[in-house]
């Protein structure tokens, strides 16, 4: 018992000494601060635009999401396999997570090609992605804005499945009714051109056509061979398809494929699980280009080494 | 001794990649920022309720006696939202604030705020998701869960 206390006395010593904040000098020293702050929870007012209306699902905290499922016995609950409506967002370990994450641990080896657009998206910053499409609100394009929505929605139409993100505040079609992806797409687009089937319980997407000028994901300084923070690449001729499985009311498995010949050697296979997140509604959060700009100009341009 | 000197390791392995879990920024990273917060006392000039990140602007005194223009950034407003109840009415010009922040590396009178108080000590912002993963954003301990579950427990008692 003496050595699991001397253990236990070690420990909180290496954890305290690892700690960004151990070694913080207080200029107020009256002004303690706790390092263990409390999570928010339920005593945090849910706010919402009035009576009759729900929060936004980037609105809710984890705590009033994870009461929202329980009320709805998202386990338990009977379903229908072949419908995806719903706002989806987050998973099951955390839950105000923006968006099923892309695994970028699974990124395939790049080609020549796809080795300098990498290079070239690096940031000329090491403090800052200066290089990020999403700085000024160009659109985060696809699968970025699967990755990075705060919260989508599926609506299933006759003829088409809609997908509504929060963030950014738009829509992609998927068409169902039985048309072909386009041979060679007149424009590119950001959101591709996607159509859609059911295969058994799983509802496939295929979609090409994409504008080359988003990006799959932001890097990391320091990953995958760079040194300023970046963002990886894709390629006009890129094809994606998800495959979308709901496991129960609550949970919708998702299977995203990267193929990318130009740029990856190999397709690029990420798989998630998304979260139902009931009583709540897509907000609006548009992603304002003088808002960003301005934000930048505050408070992240001034904190740069100056040249 | 051995096997305490190998449960040593490894509770100092879950130490070490705890410290290192890097939070969640959606619009930059951290190596702007210091990692030793500082704590200033503030009287706010300007309350930015935008995306991506609400941003604060505040008077202050330095040591000198001066007085200097800061901004710092939180969440942003769903974010805010959602963590401490906040809205385009939580703050307002002239407010009295304590603010607990990372300062640019810099030296720019620029941060990270990670929390908020009013000098009657009311917690305007509690620790944000901007704060970093040993303080906020990282996954939840069993004592988080279990303060969540009965705060839920209570919640459904009181509606009952």
């Amino acid at each position: 018992m003496r050595r699991l206390a001397i253990a236990s006395v070690v420990f909180w010593g290496m954890l305290h000494a690892l700690s960004p904040t151990a070694s913080a000098q207080q200029k107020a020293p009256e002004e303690t601060v706790t390092s263990q702050p409390p999570r928010p929870g339920l005593e945090v007012p849910l706010v919402t635009p009035g009576p009759g209306w729900k929060a936004c699902a980037h609105c809710e905290n984890e705590a009033y999401k994870t009461e929202d499922r329980k009320k709805a016995n998202v386990d338990t609950r009977p379903f229908n396999v072949h419908d995806i409506s719903g706002v989806w967002s987050g998973n099951r370990k955390d839950l105000e997570l923006p968006g099923m994450a892309l695994d970028v641990a699974a990124v395939p080896p790049l080609t020549p090609f796809g080795r300098k657009l990498f290079e070239d998206a690096q940031s000329d910053s090491p403090q800052w992605n200066s290089k990020d499409p999403e700085n000024t609100c160009d659109p985060m394009g696809w699968p970025r804005w699967l990755t990075y929505n705060w919260g989508f929605e599926f609506v299933v139409l006759p003829d088409r499945v809609l997908q509504f993100f929060e963030w950014g505040h738009t829509w992609r079609d998927i068409w169902t009714d039985g048309r072909k992806l386009p041979p060679n797409p007149p424009i590119p687009r950001y959101l591709g051109y996607a159509v859609g089937k059911w295969e058994g319980d799983t509802f496939v997407v295929e979609s090409n056509g994409y504008d080359d000028r988003s990006w799959l994901s932001a890097a990391r300084a320091g990953s995958h061979g760079i040194e300023r923070p970046g963002g990886f690449p894709h390629s006009d001729e890129m094809r994606v398809e998800e495959r979308y499985r709901r496991l129960n009311y609550g949970l919708l498995e998702v299977t995203l494929t990267i193929t990318d010949p130009k740029v990856y050697t190999t397709p690029w296979t990420t798989t998630g699980t998304i979260t139902l997140v009931p009583n709540t509604e897509i907000g609006e959060n548009f992603c304002v280009p003088s808002d960003s700009i301005h934000f930048d100009d505050a408070n992240t341009i001034p904190t740069l080494p100056k040249k | 001794m051995l096997r305490n000197l190998l449960t040593l390791a490894a509770l100092f392995l879950v130490a070490l990649f705890s410290a290192l879990a890097s939070p969640v920024l959606a619009h930059h990273g951290n190596a702007a920022w210091s990692t030793e917060e500082v704590t200033l006392k503030g009287t706010l000039v300007e309350y930015s309720w935008r995306n991506p990140h609400v941003l604060l602007f505040w008077t202050t005194k330095d040591d000198a006696g001066k007085t200097v223009q800061w901004t710092g950034e939180v969440g942003s407003p769903a974010s805010m939202m959602a963590d401490d109840g906040w809205t385009k009415d939580t703050l307002k010009p002239g407010d009295e604030l304590i603010l607990v922040l990372r300062p640019a590396k810099s030296g720019a009178p620029n941060g990270v705020v990670d929390q908020i108080k009013r000098p009657d000590g009311t917690v305007v912002m509690r620790y944000s998701r901007q704060a970093g993963s040993a303080n906020y954003a990282g996954p939840l301990t069993k004592d988080d869960q279990d303060r969540r579950d009965k705060a839920a427990a209570e919640a459904d008692k009181s509606k009952n």
